[in-house]
């Protein structure tokens, strides 16, 4: 298990999520949890075991289903199979595992995933800030408790660190290993600078 | 509508530095791109004095009286 507790992302890697991608990321960190994805798992292990090994590893998981358009003509299974994956794990290996399940439409996943009925579906309207509000109507913390603003700002500061690590060198897309560990840990010091109750953590600036 | 209360304490930078195999150069590169670079601990010198600058006329203001 890892040594701090981890959130499996489940979304989808195109352009126009990444605001979102980045808005799951700054709110998750914010909360305390460390974002995890299949993306920086690399190697030649098959790509389902790495995903059921990813998906144990962690005591939360994040299920994004509003995007199971058509790509390319061809309908996207990934997110409402891993969906499927998790539930399964967590009913058969009896798992301490929360998963949520996210939509940017209210009432399509009635639709699309009928079995899901009487479960909540979270709604964020393909917003960031509908992403912030989603996770904090979902997580709660006693302790270093995140406000609404502080999730905003670390959300600013992700932005400013993926703009530039789209300009380095190699680099295309955020949806790769080192990109999304680099916004990981970026996530985690913004939220130790932004949430005031934090800045005690060892090593953590403190000026600004 | 039921939240989750998350109860583990908060990661450290150390801790995800290591789950994501951020080098400390690494580290440091991320901080400036989010902060600037560090600022010296207090007592240090950078070794660099701020420039006093003192242009004629900018800042100095006459009194009334010394301007008859």
């Amino acid at each position: 298990m890892p040594d701090a507790p981890c959130a499996f992302l489940n979304v989808p890697f195109d352009k126009e999520y990444e605001p979102l991608f980045l808005a799951l990321i700054a709110g998750l960190s914010g909360f305390g949890l460390v974002p995890k994805s299949v993306l920086e798992i690399p190697g030649s292990q098959r790509r389902l075991d790495r995903l059921t090994q990813l998906i144990a590893n962690c005591e939360y998981s994040l299920h994004d289903i509003s995007r199971v358009t058509l790509s390319d003509r061809v309908p996207r299974f990934n997110m409402p199979f891993e969906l499927g994956l998790t539930i399964g794990m967590v009913q058969t290996r009896n798992l301490e595992h929360h998963w949520y399940v996210l939509e940017s439409r209210p009432h399509r996943a009635q639709k699309s995933l009928s079995d899901l009925n009487g479960t909540e579906v979270y709604v964020h309207g393909a917003r960031a800030v509908g992403v912030l509000q989603v996770l904090r109507n979902a997580l709660g913390r006693s302790e270093h408790k995140p406000e609404m603003r502080e999730l905003q700002a670390i959300l600013r500061d992700l932005r400013r660190v993926a703009r530039e690590i789209l300009r380095e060198p190699g680099v295309q897309t955020l949806y790769d290993t080192r990109p999304f560990q680099k916004l990981v840990y970026a996530a985690n010091q913004s939220a130790i600078k932004r949430i005031p109750s934090l800045r005690k953590l060892t090593g953590a600036r403190t000026s600004g | 509508m039921a939240q989750t209360l998350i109860t583990t304490p908060f990661p450290t930078p150390e801790q995800v530095a290591r789950m994501m195999n951020i080098s400390p150069e690494e580290a440091r590169a991320i901080e400036n791109m989010m902060f600037g670079p560090a600022k010296p601990a207090s007592g240090a010198s950078s070794g660099r004095k701020p420039v006093k600058r003192n242009l004629p006329g900018v800042g100095v203001r006459k009194s009334l009286k010394s301007a008859h």
